[in-house]
Order: C-alpha cells, then structure tokens, then sequence
C-alpha cells in the first residue's frame, strides 16, 4: 500500500478514533509531509536477457535470453562452468554490489575479473516493464549496461539504453535501488545462510519496511519527540523550581517568602507569583508599604517655618515699640487737638482758651505748632496700628505653618507622631514670644526626628528592592518556564493519547498485512519440509524497540525448540527460502522477476521436490529463474511434470561460456509425447486415448507462448496476461490470443490456422480436440507421425 | 515352489503395508539392523504400489506396459496428474531404494516411513478412482 492510500485510511479512521478534536488535529500535525512517488518507472520489471563478458568465469561476451513473463527458467551448469556468473552479472548491474563482495577483503574483491579476456569488463540486463494495473507504465525494453574502466570494482559506471542509444537516464531513474534492497529479488546462496544468521531485529525492520508502515512509524516518531519536548519543558520547570526555591530561602525580603509559598505547593501557584512580580504582593502592601510611606513622608517645611518665627520675632518686636496704647492716645489728642484747631479756624480772633481760660496762647504760632503736632501723632499711631496688625497676621503664620501629621502615621511610627502632635500644639499658644520658641523648638525636634525616619525607611526599602531586583528577575524567567509548562501538560496528554492510538492502527495493519506474508512463509515451509519433524508455527513480527524481532516458532516433536539449534543446514536454508520467497514476491514489489543462485545446495531430495513445487507456484506469477549446479532440480522438475524452461551453461577452455536451450514447456510436452508414441509395448487401446490429449498439450504450450507475447507487444499487463492465457477453454481461444483473432469464432480462428498453416494443421488441431473430448472412434494410426505434425505445427506457431 | 509365489501373490496390499509398518517399528527385540529393515520395509511398500498398480492396469488393458515413464504419463489421463506424478516421484523413491547404489546411501527408515505414508494415500486416491 502506497504512502498517500495509508494516509488516507489513517485520516478516514480519525473520526471515529475516539480522539479528541485538539488530539485529531494535534496527529495531523505530527503526520509528515506527503511524499511525492520518487522517480523510477512504474509498472512490474521483468527481466529479458543477462549478458557478461570479462566478468568473473565469462570471457568472451554470453547472454542468457529470458522470458520476460511470469514463468520457471533454470539455469543448469557445472560448477565453474559460470552461471553463478551470470546471477551475478543480474544483480552487480542493477546494483553496483553484490552480496558476494559486501564486507570482504580486498584480496577477495579482485577477482571479480575474467582472467582470460582482456578487454574492458562489462555486465548488461536487459529490462521490459510490463503495463501496471492502472495501464501507464509499460516502456519500451531498456538496457542497463556497467562498464569497468578501471582496475577496482567500484570503478565502473552505468548507461540506460533504449534500442542500443543511450537515454541519459541513470540506473535509479530505471531501477529504485531502494526498493532492490527492500525486496531483494536476487537471492544467492550464500545469503540465505546470512539472512538467518543476521540479527532478527534487521529482519523485522526489513519486513516492517515492506509492510509500508513507515507513515505509522514516522508519526509515531515524530510524537515522540513531541513528547519528549514536552515532558523536557515540564521537568527543566520542576528542576527551576527546585533551584528557585533554594535561591529565595536565602533573601531576607517578605516576597521572597510569599514566593516560596506559591512555588512550594503540588502545582506552584502561578497567579500569586504573578501578582508578586506585579507589586501586589500582599507582603509587599503590609510592610514595604509602610516604609514606602515613610520614606516618601514630608515633614513640616524648615526654613518655611525658620522664616515665620523670625517674622514673629520682629513683629513681637515692633509691637512692643508702639505700643497699642499710646496709639490710641495719639489719637484722642489728635481728636481734641483737631477739635481746639476747628475752634481756632472758626474764631480766628479769640486766642483765649475756652476750657482752661488762659488767653493770648491759641494764636497764630499755636495753630500751626499743634498742626505739627497732630500730623506727628497721626504718624505714630498709624506706625503702632501696623505693628499691631503686623503681629497678628506672624502669628497667624506660625500657626498656619504648624501642620498636623498624615493620619497613617499615628499606626506606623507613634513616636514620631507623639512629637508631630506637640508642634500642632503650639497653635494654642497665643503670646507671641512663647510661640516663637516653643514653634522654633518643636519644628527642630520633628524636623531631626523625621529625617532620620525617612532616611532609615529609605535605605531599607533601596536594600530590600537591591536584593529583590535579580530575585524577581528570576522569578519571571521561572514564571515563563512555569506557564510552559503548564501548557505543555494537557498537550502531553494528547500526544499521549495520539500516539496510543497510532500503535494500537499500527499493530492492527501490520496483523492485518503480515498475514499473507506469514502464510505464504508456512506454505513455503511445508512444501520444503513435509517430512520434518521439525515445525515452524505461525512466524510473527513481535517486540518493540530493542526486543523487535522475527519470532520463528519452531517445535520438534511437539516440543518447542529454538530455530538454529534443531535445524540442519537444509532446513535453515528452507527457512530462509520460506521468509525470502515472499518478500521478494510481495505484491508491492515492482519487481517482476525472482533470481535464485544455488538453491539446491544442502538439500535433501524430498526438499528438491518441495523446492520445485515452491518455485512451480511462484512461476505461476512471478518471472523465476534459478542457477543451479546439479541436475536434481531438473530431474524434479520433470518427474513432476512442472512446467520449465530450462538452459544449460557449459565453458570451455579459456572462459569461452555457452548456453544452449535444453527444453522448454513446449519441447517438455513433445518430449513426453514421443515417449509414449515410441513405447512399442502401450497397448493401442491406451495410446488412443493418452496421445491425443498429450500433442494437444504440446500445442497448448506452444499457442500460449505466442499468445504471451502476442499480448506483451500490445501492451497488455502480465496480470491481464496471465489471466487470459491460463483461462480453461478451447485450443481455438488460445489460437486466436496468438494470432490476434481475439472474439473471432472458433470456425474463423481454425480458418486461419488452414490459411496459415495449411490445411493439415486444421485438421490436426481438430482431431486432437475431438480425440480429448471422447474416445476417439477411428485408431490413432502412426502415432509418430502425429507427434511429428503436432511438433511441426508447435514450431511454426512459436515462429509466429 | 509355487506354493509360497501364490501366497505372496494372493497378500492383500494391507497386509504388504502392515508388513512394512511392523518392520519399521519394531516389538523391540529384533535382531535386524535398522539398515536393513528400511530396505526390507522399502521393498514391501514398493510392492504393494505395484501390485495395486498392475490391478489397475488391468482393468484398463491387460497388456499394458511396464514402461514405468510411460506409465505415469499414461496415468495422469486416466486418473489425475497430481496422482499421476506422486505415484512416479515416490515409485522412483522406491526403485531406486530396493537396488543398491554404490554412489548412494541406503534409504534411512524416516524416508520409509514417508514413502509408507505416500504409498497408503496413493492406494486410497486409486481405490476412490477406480471405485
């Protein structure tokens, strides 16, 4: 399953989930990017031919030609006689490497070069891509050739051709490596024994990979490392809280200690800090409030007051020298003086005195000596009237200026208000002496008492907020990790949610899809050790972490066993086979084709059979082709009657490698044909009956043979193909697949076979049908001769 | 002489295979090598195979050949080919396990068992076809 169908599965579940909305929308964040499909082509890969010269035991340049289509090819040869060579000529220029030559020395790795051709070394295959299910993809055949050009074997490079001109593609634009090492459709020898002998954890992570999980296990990742954030935010705010305690209990400062109390609680109480760091801490309000009040306490005005006594004093003073009294004197006498003058102005001619009678004194001198006088008078009393009035309003001064204390004092500081109340005292005193001493005296006292209250205040609150500063520096950096997290906590439970669930979806599919790999694994197992006494049970992916792994449960006897200890090397290797067969068969696999080098090896003739059967039925898909050494597998192959082509490679001197076609499905069936047709002693009886039937099999090979390609050239997929081909039904059908009568009638299709073929073929192709169906009424005759025709006749339909 | 040929003749298959089955698991006092007793119990099971194969035969053509190739190529147009190809693959086994090889080990008394028990499934799918 792609990337984009499994994205689309886990959205369309998150509904239904059970997750919250936050949670939902939390896991489509955590999913990763969409993927476009990385290059290469599309559509299955199959193989057409392998070819190398200079490489390994092939001198001069050989080619294994391959069906590119489902089927069974065989690859037969001595030892040395360099098939081996080829598999690995397959896979070397797919690849660049090779299992043979990962991790081995250098020694190891230099003979890799054919020893008796000179020329540049140089491995091709030849690829068809086969149309995918959705129809794009099918490409004309490519060649992907590597060339060594110098002494090493990583000095090679490699070209894609397209009809012998190269495309200026690279292998991966061809061929995903990624895929080619996620599937591995090469398969040697001596990589079945290192795939059991590798860790199982590799194993598991190699078939999780194929599952196609990855989307699951990339989210999952990806919250993970969301939680791990998150659990880091809220233990880095638990360990500063941790420290942040530590550092307050070592201020002296009453917000400090409201500061631990806030922290110290299960879940630190953040709006108290906040409140604390805002300056409304209720520490602060009791007692730094009352030293900032003091601090900032105005006393009486000094020099303001220093001013008003001194204006006292010398209004006291003045007032003494003119007195009130003699003011009003002044003007009694200004009055009776004013009085004798009016007298004197209105009697300008008497100058006797009407009240003491003495005469000739009020004349002209006296008025004006008294006119003197009055205005002297008028001076004194106007001067003692001010000094007067001047005493008043200095008293008034003083006792405006003798203010009361702030009402709050008395609470904070009742000392300082004590003194406070004995200036405000002073405003009962009326005589203006004593209210100048007693004003001047009291100011002075207050005045010292209250500077050095404020001064006290204020270095304490400038060493309290000195201390404090770099502390509620701290305290807000703790506030910000606090409120993280505080946050950080519910979306951990979210994550936590999230990813329970995105588990529980991954064990679900990973079940689900490790199913049919699993089974498949078994049906391999039991076709390749029916009669072991060993048993392999269900084979499961289980673990996490570091515990992940393949699980192989095997028993003997019913008793349950560890895998390696009880297997023999041919049962290991068909353990192997069981897990490698389906991974590299996967249904997602892009590779059409199945190469396995020396299978046979280490293996029992009851598992030859088992081997043959197993690679029968992955043929009946897959493009299977397998090296091997010795001829049991052949000879199994053909005792059971499986349908195989099969090649010979033989070297003779001087690496010069040949390889020759021994059978294939069409020749297998002519060959049984004429076995029987040659056995003088089968009753004719018999022969009527078998013969037939076994000439029309012949020709059945041959019609889908040519119908296979038929179809392959128009571009049909093998699935299609397949499907079409191995459908039951008259030889007529498969005729008209191969010859392009597709929907004709059989009459018209064995029309054109007369046309073709002559009239003959018609005939032969109706009397083996007749004969199948029912005893046939006339004797066979010459049964040889009808092999013959039904061979001759096979041959030019396979020239088609 | 002909006494013993016909009784051997006339041993139903069953007891051929029971024959067989007590030479592979033997009472516990027996003085034959388990070697021995395989090719022993090999040769029985080979026998009930052909006899029961032969009585086939013949009751499709009496002279049918004894081609064993033929035989089974025969077979599978007149029984099945699954059928057809077991009956070769284990009388293959079998023949090739009641003649001595100098360039192979002698069949191990798990191979009997098996063919033993392919040669059983064989006589019941031949009995059913020819019921």
């Amino acid at each position: 399953m792609s990337d984009t169908s499994l994205r689309n599965l886990l959205l369309a579940r998150l509904p239904g989930s059970g997750l919250s909305r936050e949670e939902q929308a939390l896991l489509r964040g955590l999913l990763p990017a969409a993927q476009p499909r990385s290059g290469g082509r599309s559509g299955t890969v199959y193989m057409r031919s392998i070819t190398a010269s200079g490489w390994r035991g092939i001198g001069p340049a050989a080619t294994v030609r391959l069906n590119p289509g489902p089927g069974l090819t065989l690859v037969a040869g001595r030892n040395g006689s360099g098939k081996s060579s080829f598999a690995e000529a397959a896979e070397m220029a797919l690849t660049g490497d090779n299992f043979r030559w990962q991790g081995r020395t250098q020694v190891w790795k230099k003979g890799w070069r054919n020893l008796h051709e000179h020329s540049a070394p140089e491995v091709a295959v030849e690829l068809s891509f086969d149309a995918g299910s959705d129809g794009e993809g099918a490409k004309k055949p490519v060649t992907v050739r590597r060339v060594w050009y110098g002494e090493g074997l990583e000095e090679s490079r490699t070209v894609v051709e397209e009809a012998g001109q190269p495309t200026g593609e690279v292998v991966h634009d061809v061929i995903d490596s990624e895929q080619l090492s996620l599937y591995r459709p090469f398969l040697p020898y001596t990589q079945l024994g290192a795939v059991i002998n590798g860790p199982l954890t590799t194993l598991h992570d190699e078939i999780s990979r194929i599952l196609g999980l990855e989307l699951l296990s990339d989210a999952d990742a990806a919250a993970r490392a969301r939680a791990k954030t998150l659990t880091e935010t809220e233990n880095a705010a638990k360990a500063l809280t941790a420290t942040v305690i530590q550092e307050l209990s070592e201020v002296d400062d009453p917000r400090a200690k409201e500061a631990i109390t806030a922290l110290s609680g299960r879940s630190p109480d953040l709006d108290a800090v906040r409140a604390l760091l805002q300056g409304h801490g209720a520490a602060d309000e009791a007692h730094l409030a009352r030293l900032r009040r003091l601090a900032d306490l105005e006393p009486p005005d000094r020099p303001l007051i220093a001013k008003a006594v001194t204006r006292l004093r010398s209004a006291a003073a003045a007032a003494d020298d003119a007195r009130h009294g003699s003011a009003e004197d002044a003007r009694q006498l200004i009055k009776l003086l004013d009085a004798a003058l009016e007298h004197r102005r209105r009697h300008p001619d008497v100058s006797d005195c009407p009240v003491c009678g003495s005469t000739d004194l009020l004349d002209r001198s006296w008025a004006e000596r008294t006119r003197a006088q009055v205005e002297r008078l008028q001076t004194e009393a106007a001067e003692a009237e001010a000094a007067h009035r001047e005493l008043v309003n200095a008293v008034r001064e003083v006792h405006d200026l003798m203010r009361p204390a702030p009402a709050w004092l008395q609470a904070d500081e009742p000392s300082l208000a004590a003194l406070w109340r004995d200036l405000v005292a002073c405003r009962t005193v009326r005589d203006p002496r004593e209210l100048a001493d007693r004003a001047e005296r009291a100011e002075a006292v207050l005045g010292d008492a209250c500077d050095q209250v404020r001064e006290c205040a204020r270095r304490r609150v400038t060493a309290q907020d000195g201390r404090w500063q770099p502390v509620a520096a701290r305290l807000s950096a703790w506030l910000g990790q606090a409120e993280a997290a505080q946050a950080a906590k519910p979306v951990r439970k979210q994550v936590k949610a999230v990813r329970d669930w995105v588990r529980a979806l991954t064990d679900e599919l990973r079940d689900a899809r490790f199913k049919p790999f699993a089974d498949q694994s078994g049906q391999i197992w039991r076709l390749l050790c029916e009669r072991s006494s060993v048993l392999l049970g269900a084979i499961g992916l289980t673990g996490v972490g570091p515990q992940r792994q393949v699980s192989l449960p095997v028993s003997v006897d019913d008793a349950d066993a560890p895998a390696f200890g009880v297997m023999s090397q041919g049962e290991l290797h068909s353990l192997a086979l069981s897990l490698f067969i389906p991974r590299a068969t996967h249904q997602d696999s892009p590779f059409g084709f199945l190469v396995i080098d020396d299978p046979v090896q280490s293996m029992d003739p009851e598992k030859v059979d088992g081997l043959a059967k197993v690679l029968d039925l992955y043929a009946q898909h897959r493009q299977v082709i397998v090296f091997t050494h010795d001829t049991r597998l052949e000879e199994a192959i053909q005792r059971l009657g499986l349908r195989a082509t099969v090649m010979r490679v033989s070297r003779q001197t001087d690496s010069v490698v040949h390889v020759s076609s021994v059978s294939d499905p069409v020749s297998q069936a002519l060959a049984e044909a004429r076995a029987i047709a040659l056995d003088p002693h089968l009753p004719p009886e018999v022969a009527d009956r078998v013969l037939p039937s076994m000439c029309r099999l012949a020709l059945e090979a041959a019609y889908q043979d040519t119908a296979r390609r038929a179809l392959r050239e128009a571009g049909i997929g093998q699935r299609a193909i397949q499907e079409r081909v191995t459908r039951p039904g008259p030889l007529t059908g498969l005729a008209a697949l191969a010859m392009g009568l597709q929907g004709k009638e059989g009459r018209d299709v064995l029309d054109a076979v007369a046309r073709d073929h002559g009239l003959w073929a018609r005939e032969l192709i109706q009397r083996l049908n007749q004969a199948s169906h029912q005893a046939p009424a006339t004797p066979l005759g010459d049964r040889v001769a009808l092999v013959n025709r039904t061979k001759r006749l096979a041959k030019e339909v396979l020239a088609r | 002489m002909t006494t013993p040929v016909r009784s051997t003749l006339v041993l139903p298959t069953n007891d051929l295979l029971a024959a067989a089955d007590q030479l592979l698991n033997p009472p516990g006092d027996t003085a034959l090598s388990p070697g021995v007793r395989a090719r022993a119990a090999a040769t029985l099971i080979r026998l009930a195979l052909d006899e029961t194969l032969d009585a086939f035969w013949r009751s499709v053509s009496p002279r049918m050949t004894r081609n064993g190739r033929t035989r089974m190529i025969c077979l599978q147009w007149y029984v099945s080919p699954s059928v057809a190809r077991q009956w070769y693959t284990v009388w293959s086994g079998l023949s090739a396990a009641c003649h001595y090889h100098t360039y192979d080990l002698p069949p191990t008394p798990a191979e009997v068992r098996a063919w033993h028990q392919d040669v059983s499934e064989l006589l019941r799918l031949l009995a059913a076809t020819t019921a």
